[in-house]
């Protein structure tokens, strides 16, 4: 302690000062934690710069030592902070930081950079091979040094036999130097080590250069003698070393922030040893590539896996091969883990054609996981994958649950989207059913090819069955254009207790058949007098429309009658005779 | 052993940072609540409960305090905010009892913790010389070393530049081989500690480069294949300086070449007992190398450096750049840096076959400028290892084996470096140092190392 009062007194005053640079110090530290408004940590460090640069142009420099939990300067605490948002000091101190100075000439922006490799340790996001002695001194700060203990020493203490072997390593180059530095004289046996080199088989020591990974090299590139003037020594385009350096540095800063990139190289170095391993190795290889594969999903890279593994099935030919990198995929704890996330919108979306790929036989593995997802996006999502994987019939019908209505759509979707002429049993199993409203979803899944196979049995249920079966099942055939229907539309028509609406919606019906038969009908239909008028008035216009010259003569006849009541008859045929002879005229020749 | 192995599997970095945290703060738990209660007492029955849980892995465990750092079986452990309260309780736990070592025999059971703690608690409370603390049980053992016996790293403070230097060489070198060391017994490597000890190797190196390449040069003439890894890390960097590289992209080669061919020094088949190779085998032991150094960086979390370095070791070891397969790929530029000095050192080390002269190895090289190797890249390197680099020994024309002292700065002078001749006076220190061209000689080739190579073809050859 100081004894002079003079001295106690400078003291006391540069204590109040320190205190509150300290103070200010946590304030950038935890602004920066807790990532506050740029402004906000803008203005904080200035106020910092000006107390630090101010302190250091009077004093030239500032020297805080570092102790868990607390700053202090000339052995006086100065800051001491545990909790959850004071402590700004234990980091230097487990990183083994004893002191830090500031010296006079610091800049801004060098504050600016120390304090936020500060609170990155403070945030606990270095790293494991870095420190914040190590950042600090990369960051190359000129005048923020730290002082601290040789990490080294931790090499030594926890393994003995380093710390013989750095005795062994030294005192054998020690023999090299004099105390001077230069080099002594080499022993003879040394020289003489390297004098008899005349017999030497360049080509043997070539080969094995060329399997330890060297294999573009040939015994020729020796053939030719080194010469001096050959060699480049000058850079010649500066440029051209301007751009490798600023993109090794680019490389440098993004390799600890952006992992992105690197998984497509990785998978690729994998993809490379897999396929071109021995097959006594492929099982490390595989157990190598499930734990980065493990931690490259848990590093959030499934769109850059998804991306590099589509790619590389588009160069490959050996797909058997690609199905067997890809098994890591069919582990059921993985599927687990990423089927669950199909629920999410985002980190779903790349999974579906990652996981679609990967081989048929891990279908049988996902169909349960339609309980556990959630949302309606996230089983779509795995319908999709299943649809792609292009599972057997079989194999659907196992998985399918007639009381889960969400189950049974799936199953005819996936039989839907299969190629398989074997997919109708999906549909059978699903008509099997005693349950018209899963008859119905049959029948909307159902190929028109196999609707009319199957008509005589899917018309036998329409007693049974809802009235919406009923009705797409008979505009799915009308809209076929089936004439074997034309009977039993002509019976809908003339059922008297149905709606009007409903008859009149029969007769439209009739007319989409297009064909002959149908068009008898109608014209049956508009000269009957026991038909609905109401009826016969829409078969007249939908003749009309069909321009149909046959029914020309019953609509006149209809239209010179002079019964009253029968207006609207006469005006609907006035009008399909005006469209017939709309007709007519235009087929005239000019 | 294999690097390959059921263990790999565990994410040893974080993982065995975690274990040793959770064991401290434990114990420093169940000694600060063993003042208070003894171990019947329930208070305290669960922290020894949970303590015993830590330490009851069926070996023998080991906790010291070094230098004010703990490790746990070897293991440095990285203190956090979380624990660092309880870890400096347990600092002053071990002063107090004048130890630096708590030896948990692997026959311990949970019975004998607690006997240990009451023991602990009774002394305590009666005693005020805690250091007179003996545990009744010889499973617990409190090791107080004495001071000669604490391994310290040599105080570099105080030595003269070029021996900072060579002690730097000497803490890389050591440093690799601890580093093969931990990956061959799957625990995480102190990968801090080797990029602090390369940035004390980029300092040091700036004043005095002529002298590191000379060393790289000496200690590839002996198969060492932790000075041929060091040699490549010491060359990267001296690249990085002549580039005018920033500290941040040195160090990131530093690490990459460190760590790029890794799993060489893992593999059985080139330890230390290397034996004499059938050619078949040579190839099949070669060819495990990549997958082993993969196996290498899988030992730790998979963070974006760890991939990096990865795909930095498969690009230099497969020599993606030396072979440009897909030239329209993504370049990965550390990996083109790399690839030079990790070549030159590959070709001029005998590592497992005769290695060439560095000339030609820098022929080589050159050779494949443009189509194979980065030209800008090896210009740097050719600038600064030269034809004849410091350290290499030559044959001049006279017949004399010359060691190349330094290297001629005018291009058209790079076959005429400065070489020096040991004397053949008994007890003469230094030897002749002289231009050739100045005595009318010149340099007629740079000679290989002929030492023990373990291969066939070498031995035939």
């Amino acid at each position: 302690m100081p004894q002079d009062p003079q001295e106690t007194r400078q003291l006391t005053q540069g204590l109040d000062v320190v205190r509150d640079l300290a103070a200010q110090l946590r304030k950038v530290l935890v602004a920066r934690c807790q990532s506050s408004p740029p402004e906000f940590i803008q203005r904080l460090e200035n106020e910092l710069y000006s107390k630090v640069s101010r302190y250091c142009e009077r004093y030239s420099a500032l020297e805080l030592a570092c102790e868990p939990f607390c700053l202090k300067w000339r052995n006086e605490i100065v800051y001491q902070g545990t909790g959850a948002e004071e402590a700004i000091a234990h980091v230097l101190y487990c990183d083994d930081v004893m002191a830090m100075t500031f010296e006079h000439g610091i800049t801004r922006d060098e504050l600016v950079v120390f304090c936020s490799i500060w609170a990155r340790g403070v945030q606990e996001h270095l790293g494991p091979t870095r420190s914040i002695a190590t950042e600090v001194w990369e960051a190359d700060l000129k005048h923020i040094r730290l002082r601290s203990r040789s990490l080294f020493d931790l090499v030594l203490f926890g393994d003995p036999a380093a710390a013989q072997s750095l005795e062994e390593k030294m005192s054998a180059f020690s023999a090299w130097l004099n105390p001077a530095g230069e080099w002594r004289k080499t022993r003879r046996q040394d020289v003489l080590a390297h004098v008899v080199t005349e017999k030497e088989d360049l080509n043997a020591a070539l080969e094995v250069h060329r399997w330890d990974g060297l294999g573009g090299i040939d015994p020729q590139d020796l053939q030719a003698p080194v010469r001096g003037f050959d060699l480049p020594r000058a850079y010649g385009d500066h440029d051209a070393l301007a751009e490798r350096c600023a993109r090794l540095a680019l490389e440098a800063n993004e390799t600890s922030n952006t992992p992105r990139s690197a998984v497509a190289k990785l998978v690729r170095i994998f993809w490379s040893l897999y396929a071109h391993a021995f097959h006594e190795s492929k099982p490390k290889i595989q157990d190598a590539i499930r734990r980065a594969f493990d931690q490259m999903v848990m590093l959030g890279s499934v769109q850059d896996l998804t991306d590099v593994l589509l790619a590389i099935k588009q160069e490959e030919h050996d797909l058997e091969a690609y199905g067997g990198f890809l098994q890591y995929f069919e582990r059921p704890e993985v599927l687990n883990r990423l089927v669950a996330q199909l629920d999410e919108p985002e980190l779903g979306e790349p999974l579906v054609p990652l996981l679609a790929d990967v081989a048929t036989s891990s279908s049988h593995a996902l169909f349960p996981h339609y309980k556990r997802l959630r949302t309606k996006l996230g089983r779509e999502r795995l319908t999709q994958i299943l649809a792609a994987q292009k599972p057997s019939p079989e194999a659907i019908v196992t998985h399918f649950d007639a009381s889960n209505d969400a189950n049974v759509t799936t199953c005819l979707e996936l039989a839907q989207a299969s190629d398989d002429p074997e997919a109708a049993k999906v549909r059978t199993a699903v008509l099997a059913q005693d349950r018209s409203e899963l008859w119905l979803l049959a029948l909307k899944y159902m190929p028109r090819q196999e609707l009319l196979a199957r008509k005589k049995d899917l018309l036998e249920r329409i007693p049974r069955a809802s009235e919406n079966y009923e009705q797409y099942l008979i505009r799915a055939l009308v809209s076929e254009k089936d004439p074997n229907i034309v009977p039993y539309v002509e019976k809908k028509i003339n059922t008297d207790h149905l709606p009007m609406s409903e008859r009149k919606r029969w007769v439209h019906a009739l007319a989409a058949i297009g064909e002959e038969k149908s068009r008898i009908r109608l014209r049956r239909i508009l000269s009957s007098n026991r038909v609905h008028l109401e009826l016969r008035v829409t078969a007249a216009l939908i003749l009309g429309k069909l321009r149909d010259t046959e029914s020309r003569p019953v609509m006149l006849e209809i239209t010179k009658k002079k019964f009253f009541g029968n207006r609207v008859l006469k005006d609907a045929c006035n009008t399909a005779l005006a469209r017939l002879h709309a007709g007519d005229e235009s087929e005239k020749p000019l | 052993m294999s690097a390959v192995g059921p263990g790999i599997g565990t994410k040893s970095q974080t993982a065995g940072e975690g274990f040793g945290r959770m064991l401290l703060k434990r114990l420093a738990k169940v000694f600060q609540l063993a003042l208070i209660h003894r171990s019947e007492n329930e208070a305290l029955r669960r922290p020894i409960e949970e303590l015993w849980h830590s330490i009851a892995h069926g070996k023998d465990l080991r906790i010291q305090l070094v230098a004010q750092r703990f490790f746990v079986d070897g293991t440095f452990v990285r203190l956090n905010a979380k624990m660092l309260r309880e870890a400096e309780g347990l600092k002053d736990v071990f002063r107090k009892l004048g130890v630096d070592e708590m030896h948990f025999d692997a026959s311990m059971n949970e019975q004998d913790l607690r006997q240990f703690f009451t023991d602990y608690q009774g002394f305590a409370t009666t005693q005020k010389d805690m250091t007179r603390f003996k545990p009744s049980l010889t499973k617990i053992r409190l090791i107080n070393r004495e001071p000669g016996q604490t391994v310290s790293a040599k105080d570099d403070a105080s030595m003269p530049p070029h021996e900072r230097l060579l002690l730097s060489y000497s803490k890389l070198a050591v440093g690799v081989e601890h580093v093969s060391r931990q990956l061959r017994n799957f625990r995480a490597p102190i990968y801090v500690a080797l990029r602090q000890e390369m940035q004390n190797m980029w300092d040091l190196m700036q004043d005095q480069p002529s002298l590191l390449l000379g060393i790289t040069q000496r200690a590839s003439l002996k198969r060492d294949l932790s000075n041929y890894l060091t040699n490549t890390v010491c060359l990267s960097l001296l690249v990085a300086k002549e580039i005018n590289c920033s500290r941040q992209a040195a160090m990131y080669l530093g690490m990459s070449a460190l760590t790029h061919d890794m799993g060489r020094l893992t593999l059985d088949e080139f330890g230390p007992d290397q034996g004499v190779f059938e050619r078949d085998e040579l190839r099949n032991a070669l060819n495990k190398i990549p997958f082993a150094t993969l196996e290498c960086m899988l030992n730790q979390d998979l963070d974006s450096e760890v991939m990096h370095r990865i795909i930095c070791a498969f690009e230099t070891q497969r020599s993606e750049s030396f072979l440009k397969l897909k030239s329209d790929s993504p370049r990965l530029w550390s990996s083109e840096l790399i690839a030079i000095p990790a070549a030159f050192c590959r070709l001029t080390t005998p590592l497992h076959g005769q290695p060439l002269t560095s000339a030609q190895a820098i022929g080589l090289l050159v050779k494949h400028s443009g189509t194979h190797f980065d030209p800008m890249f090896l210009t740097a390197f050719v600038r600064v290892v030269g034809l004849y680099p410091v350290g290499a020994p030559v044959l001049l024309s006279d017949g004399k084996v010359g060691w190349v002292e330094a290297q001629a700065k005018d291009s058209s002078r790079l076959e005429d470096p400065r070489v020096r001749v040991e004397p053949l006076v008994h007890g003469a220190e230094r030897g002749d140092c002289f231009y050739p061209s100045e005595r009318g000689l010149h340099v007629v080739r740079a000679l290989p190392y002929r030492g023990a190579i373990a291969t066939q073809d070498f031995m035939l050859a």
